[in-house]
């Protein structure tokens, strides 16, 4: 677990200092910021339904996770830090782990940013407008079963592809068909509501971390090197 | 104990053969010279050691273990410097520390103390805080030989550990390193292009080409091997006739004079007769003495003495 925090931390300092690498997600997550806290709570119709804003502030943050996961591998193979890495004691699961961790947090900060923004700027403009607690809940873990869906298809893609603006476009196609693709899909259920739908974000979540596992297993120091 | 032992091992890229049978022993607190052309095999064979790639046959030991078996127990007790620094931009020298001091897990205290005290010792203080990026390439290969032994590990891998350093910072280098081990029992394993740095630290190294190991031994007993040898000879009764004489017998290669000063070429073998015979021939010998050979122009022949031969 430790080295999974020593992972996570590092990865964050990376994304403040490495501004230039990280220029993609950093745009990308002022856009969805922007477009989810700001332009479209502006709209009554966003609000009239109350699973709109939820799956609004759940899913457009896991296209900026999947962003940075993108980077993980691929990105320190490019920069030539990977094997340094795989030279450490640490284990391919922490490794997997901190990296996915830390696209997660960012789309984490990301969703509740842009959940307060969202609420201030709707209660600005459009008067007394609130979400339940349970939709509340659901925007949070919804963006966090979501990002980890995102970011673990993310990671797996970076461990098997070379140069990083590769993975980045595989994982954001993967990101965009699972945000438009899982809000259409949610859309077709009858009667869904923010309590459904966190049972749905469970199945997510699972679903994601399954994928993590396989990914993991399938991920050995050795293949790296063994072409 | 060895803390380097490899045994027969072959190691395959698709058609091209990196390892082919290398065989290779490095005694604990030795510092060891690994020297070869690129492509020689260095590479994969720092790789094979530290379980990053595996091995189509033969076995490897390091520190005991095996690395395919026991990679992260290698891991945990190697420092290294690969082809590449592997320093992260985006972070401050200090940040590159503390993040492989804790994958390694050293507790708080005693990083931050060590941290301190390896960028003290590279005179990277001032500079601690700034992000690597607009290090020049010496300083970060100074960064990354202070990762290399951050952890105090009791062995340590540098490839090309010279490259990118000025003259007198490469010297510098050159008798930290070799304090560290005499301190410390470390085993060091190098691998440079900067023969003359290995000829004057390593107290034994090998010489790879081809995926086989082709020469091992110490410095000096690696420049005799590799080479005729070069020996001046200066006294009374030197003459072309002699001389002649003594390569028709095999005992010399080739000679020239000039005055009572002779330089005679002899195989290795014959260098230990070759005073004697000159007596027996009527010369006074008054001086003898073998001339020196880099390691560089050993390294150069034996490279080359086995591709003719190949």
């Amino acid at each position: 677990m430790r080295d999974v925090l020593t992972v996570l931390r590092k990865e964050v300092l990376e994304i403040l200092g490495n501004r230039h690498s990280l220029r993609g997600p950093l745009v990308q997550g002022a856009i969805v910021f922007l477009l989810t806290g700001v332009i479209v709570p502006r709209s009554a119709s966003m609000w009239s339904d109350p699973v709109a804003p939820v799956l609004l502030l759940q899913l457009f943050p896991a296209a900026i996770a999947s962003m940075i996961a993108a980077d993980a591998f691929a990105g320190e193979r490019e920069r030539r830090t990977l094997e340094t890495l795989l030279a450490t004691p640490a284990s391919e699961m922490a490794i997997f782990l901190g990296k996915t961790l830390c696209a997660v947090s960012v789309a984490l900060l990301v969703s509740c940013a842009s959940l307060i923004s969202a609420l201030l700027v709707a209660n600005l403009h459009l008067g007394p407008t609130s979400l339940s607690p349970a939709a509340g809940l659901s925007v949070i873990l919804g963006s966090v079963a979501a990002a980890l869906f995102t970011s673990s298809l993310a990671v797996a893609i970076s461990s098997r592809v070379d140069v990083a603006r590769s993975a980045q476009q595989m994982a954001s196609m993967a990101a965009i068909a699972f945000v438009f693709g899982g809000a259409t899909l949610l859309r077709q259920v009858e009667s869904l509501t923010p309590s459904k739908l966190l049972g749905i974000d469970a199945v997510v979540t699972g679903v994601a971390l399954t994928i993590l596992a396989l990914s993991t297993r399938g991920f050995r120091r050795t293949r790296l090197f063994d072409q | 104990m060895k803390a380097i032992q490899l045994e027969g091992v072959a190691k395959r890229f698709g058609e091209t053969r990196s390892l082919d049978g290398l065989t290779l022993a490095v005694e604990q607190g030795t510092l060891f010279g690994f020297l070869g052309p690129n492509g020689a095999g260095k590479t994969t064979t720092i790789r094979a050691m530290l379980g990053l790639v595996l091995p189509d046959d033969g076995s490897v030991r390091v520190l005991g273990h095996d690395p395919g078996v026991r990679g992260g127990a290698i891991r945990r007790q190697v420092g290294v410097l690969l082809e590449s620094d592997g320093l992260y931009e985006g972070l401050s020298a200090e940040e590159n520390l503390e993040y492989h001091a804790r994958l390694h897990e050293m507790p708080s205290t005693v990083r931050k103390e060590r941290i301190t005290e390896l960028l003290a010792a590279f005179g990277l203080v001032a500079r601690r805080r700034e992000s690597v990026r607009r290090w020049s390439r010496g300083m970060r290969q100074k960064l990354a030989i202070a990762r290399a032994l951050l952890h105090r590990p009791p062995l340590v891998l540098l490839d090309e550990p010279f490259a990118g350093l000025d003259p007198a910072a490469a010297v510098e280098l050159r008798e930290a390193l070799a304090s560290m081990v005499a301190r410390e029992g470390t085993t060091l394993f190098l691998t440079s292009h900067d023969l003359s740095h290995v000829e004057k630290i390593c107290s034994a190294v090998a010489v790879i080409k081809a995926g086989r190991i082709i020469a091992t031994g110490t410095p000096s007993s690696l420049l005799q091997s590799s080479r005729d040898i070069e020996v001046e000879v200066r006294g009374a009764g030197l003459s072309r006739e002699i001389l002649d004489d003594m390569v028709r017998e095999g005992l010399l290669v080739s000679h020239s004079l000039e005055h009572s000063v002779a330089r005679l070429v002899c195989a290795p073998h014959a260098r230990p007769r070759l005073v004697t015979e000159l007596v027996r021939r009527g010369v006074a010998v008054e001086e003898a003495r073998t001339t020196t050979t880099s390691l560089e122009e050993a390294f150069l022949a034996l490279v080359g003495t086995r591709e003719a031969g190949a």
